[in-house]
């Protein structure tokens, strides 16, 4: 009987503290309202003379379309703190979908613009990021009819190469890795303003934080399949006997194959893709099973040019790595990575590189 | 069926493991040594083999004294003096707690910014540990069972999830920066295992394979620090070098359709392993204090111990330097050891002592 009542009276006591505790916690602070809330889903950023411009668009819980903000500041956080002033609504970040960065940024250094997306307790590392061919003011302004282009369909645009096989996707913390990282080269996609439509037109490589040059779709290709994330795209080639034949690929990998022979590295690269003819000007199916043994032939020679030039134009012209095979490289050699790593991009002019392409069409359709 | 006032083998490595939890989720680059977080896999392997060793004491002790826990084991031994090893418990356990209770503000603070005060969090978390303690061990025990099935399923959830964000370039070779940080990542787990001071209070109390039971924690532990050193290491690559809390990171970019930054399931797995730690601890400070003072002072100590813990780390602990110069692995570690192993080494030699010089009386 006593210790029953003992019992009561301590589950008394929980429950008054309980509710004190819970009183407390709505009396101090609480939950911000949504209203209260500027839930901020796109972030541009262009250098300025004296610091940055960003251009936000906000979206509004009553409307279906986000509205523009633009602010200037000595740092990316502090412009951002400006719009508080503005409308007294606290600032959302965890919903930001995606980064554009200006030209410019990217011709300086992009380190200390996206630091703030690594380090604020807010910001998501997964945020989508972008390089602009010109500013990135000039996409966050630019309406499609009435309305600008939603951060929504920005995002979506980067995620794109599962279908069109040839633009990158570029998160936060992949940039962050590939230039934090040893052996690699960092590198976003680009987006530009064609005839008053948004899209994406390559891809941007890094020389560490500094831009330093664009991919065109077909050499984003080859870096897509080179680091083995390539799932789909088209490939056109010309046969004297179908005329322009068009291959879906299906499935794109790439191994590569480091080795070091007498204290110098080497790399043998084979890519495999399966494809399937999606289309010729030659309707007769019956002599598409014929075709294909001159496709596989034609399609891997067109990749292998293709990737021939790509690898001439990022490792030997620009010296950067956007493939991480210094990375590989540092993982299966570590002994010779760790004496040669400060002179990798010297490496970059010479290292021999011979590329393989194996190409299957799978089916004519 | 447990004895009364007893509990299950299963039941106290189900709590050491919940309570060995919060370790893994709050290690980052700068308490680890280094930015190369991969190499505390190998200090994972380093910490299996030693814990095996250093719980030697306590099992010694208990083999010769089953029934006795530590504190009537030094009284035995050094009489009024052993009233003393209470204390120095005692105060070890209020401050490993306000180790790992400071650390958690820190996160809170810092990371999740939250619009109600921390001290209003801590209170909340202090009142259920205190109440927990009060029930009693057998209650705490219980509520490990329930938590184990909650932490699992969540820390399972969330792996998975993150299966598909694994990258093979995110991976440096082990030992890149050599040794170093996997020495430190060991002294780092090694400090933090307050269990080597909990394991000498509750092994009297438990029945069951005890053996059997440790070693499968044991490994089970091990297995866990691994496949979690893994997961933030090829799901984040070298920014887990740059974060506070990298497992919390990796958490937030984990998702499964609708299911989107599955952060939350981190702070959970740490509330709770926080709460079981916090409720065994202060029950064994009541213990201690009941050993010198009587129940009451020990009921007493429990209230107080919370208090002190919340006034604690919301004065003079607020602060990240107070909090890494207090707690660094120089003070932390030394005060493991020698609460967890040296004192029960001394004591167990006292008691062999104590016995001997016994039975030379008796035959004279």
């Amino acid at each position: 009987m006593k210790g029953n009542k003992k019992r009561l009276i301590i589950t008394a006591v929980a429950v008054v503290a309980a509710f004190f505790i819970l009183a407390s916690a709505s009396a101090s602070g609480g939950q911000i309202q949504l209203d209260d809330r500027m839930l901020i889903q796109g972030i541009g950023i262009d250098q300025e003379e004296d610091g940055v411009l960003v251009s936000v668009h906000i979206s509004q819980p009553s409307q279906t379309q986000p509205v523009l903000e633009q602010v200037k500041g000595e740092t990316v956080l502090d412009a951002l703190d400006k719009l508080v002033q503005r409308s007294g609504k606290v600032p959302l970040y965890s919903h930001n979908l995606v980064v554009v960065l200006g030209k410019k940024c990217g011709e300086e250094g992009l380190e200390h613009y996206i630091d703030f997306f690594v380090r604020y307790y807010e910001a998501r590392p997964s945020v989508g990021m972008f390089l602009a061919e010109g500013t990135a003011e000039e996409i966050f302004t630019l309406k499609e009819g009435e309305e600008y282009v939603s951060p929504e369909e920005i995002a979506r645009m980067g995620q794109g190469g599962k279908t069109n096989g040839w633009t990158v996707y570029t998160r936060a913390i992949d940039f962050v890795n590939q230039l934090w990282g040893e052996g690699t080269s960092p590198y976003m996609p680009v987006l530009s303003v064609k005839e008053g439509v948004v899209e994406v037109t390559g891809t941007a490589v890094f020389h560490e934080d500094q831009y330093s040059t664009t991919l065109t779709p077909e050499e984003s290709r080859i870096l897509l399949v080179i680091t083995k994330r390539l799932t789909g795209g088209q490939i056109v080639v010309e046969l004297p006997e179908a005329g322009k034949v068009t291959a879906t690929i299906r499935q794109g990998s790439a191994k590569v194959s480091p080795s070091i022979k007498n204290q110098e590295p080497q790399l043998d690269i084979t890519i495999t893709c399966q494809t399937e003819i999606s289309s010729t000007e030659n309707m007769d199916l019956a002599a598409d099973e014929a075709l294909l043994p001159n496709l596989e032939q034609a399609l891997a020679s067109q990749l292998q040019s293709s990737a021939e030039e790509t690898l001439q134009k990022t490792l030997r012209e620009e010296q950067t790595d956007p493939f991480g095979f210094g990375r590989q490289i540092m993982q299966e050699h570590t002994a010779w990575w760790k004496e040669n790593r400060e002179n990798w991009e010297e490496w970059l002019t010479k290292i021999p590189v011979s590329v393989q392409v194996e190409m299957t069409v799978e089916s004519a359709g | 069926m447990n004895q009364i006032g007893k509990i299950s083998a299963g039941q106290l490595f189900t709590l050491a493991f919940l309570t060995r939890v919060i370790m893994m989720l709050t290690v980052d680059s700068r308490v680890a040594g280094g930015k190369n977080l991969q190499d505390l896999t190998l200090s994972a392997l380093c910490y299996l083999g030693l814990n095996l060793v250093l719980i030697l004491p306590a099992w010694f002790l208990h083999r010769r004294y089953p029934e006795l826990d530590l504190l009537e084991i030094s009284g035995y031994a050094f009489g009024k003096a052993g009233g003393l090893i209470a204390l120095l418990y005692a105060a070890y356990f209020l401050f490993i707690n306000g180790y790992f209770l400071s650390n958690f503000q820190l996160f809170m603070q810092n990371e999740i910014n939250t619009q109600v005060p921390v001290w209003v969090i801590s209170v909340a978390l202090l009142v259920v540990a205190a109440y927990g303690a009060f029930l009693g061990l057998e209650s705490i025990a219980r509520t490990s069972g329930f938590v184990l099935i909650l932490a699992a399923c969540g820390m399972i959830f969330l792996l998975v999830t993150l299966n598909q964000e694994l990258r093979a370039e995110n991976f440096t070779p082990l030992l890149y920066d050599g040794p170093g940080q996997t020495l430190q990542g060991t002294l780092l787990f090694l400090s933090r295992s307050s269990f080597y001071c909990v394991i000498p209070f509750l092994l009297p109390k438990t029945q069951g394979a005890l053996k059997c039971r440790y070693l499968f924690w044991n490994v089970g532990l091990c297995l866990f620090f691994i496949v979690m050193i893994v997961t933030v290491c090829g799901t984040l690559g070298p920014v887990a070098g740059l974060q506070n809390f990298p497992v919390y990171t990796m958490a937030a970019l984990a998702q499964s359709g609708p299911f989107q930054r599955l952060d939350a399931i981190y702070t959970g797995v740490w509330v709770m392993g926080l709460f079981l730690t916090t409720a065994l601890d202060l029950y064994l400070i009541s213990l201690c204090i009941s050993f010198l003072w009587g129940k009451i002072a020990g009921r007493v100590a429990i209230l107080a111990g919370a208090v002190l813990l919340v006034v604690g780390c919301n004065t003079f602990l607020a602060s990240g330097e107070v909090v890494a110069a207090v707690f660094g692995i120089q003070t932390i570690l030394p005060a493991t050891m020698i609460t967890g192993v040296l004192l029960p080494i001394i004591i167990l030699l006292a008691v062999r002592h104590k016995d001997k010089t016994t039975q030379k009386k008796e035959v004279r």
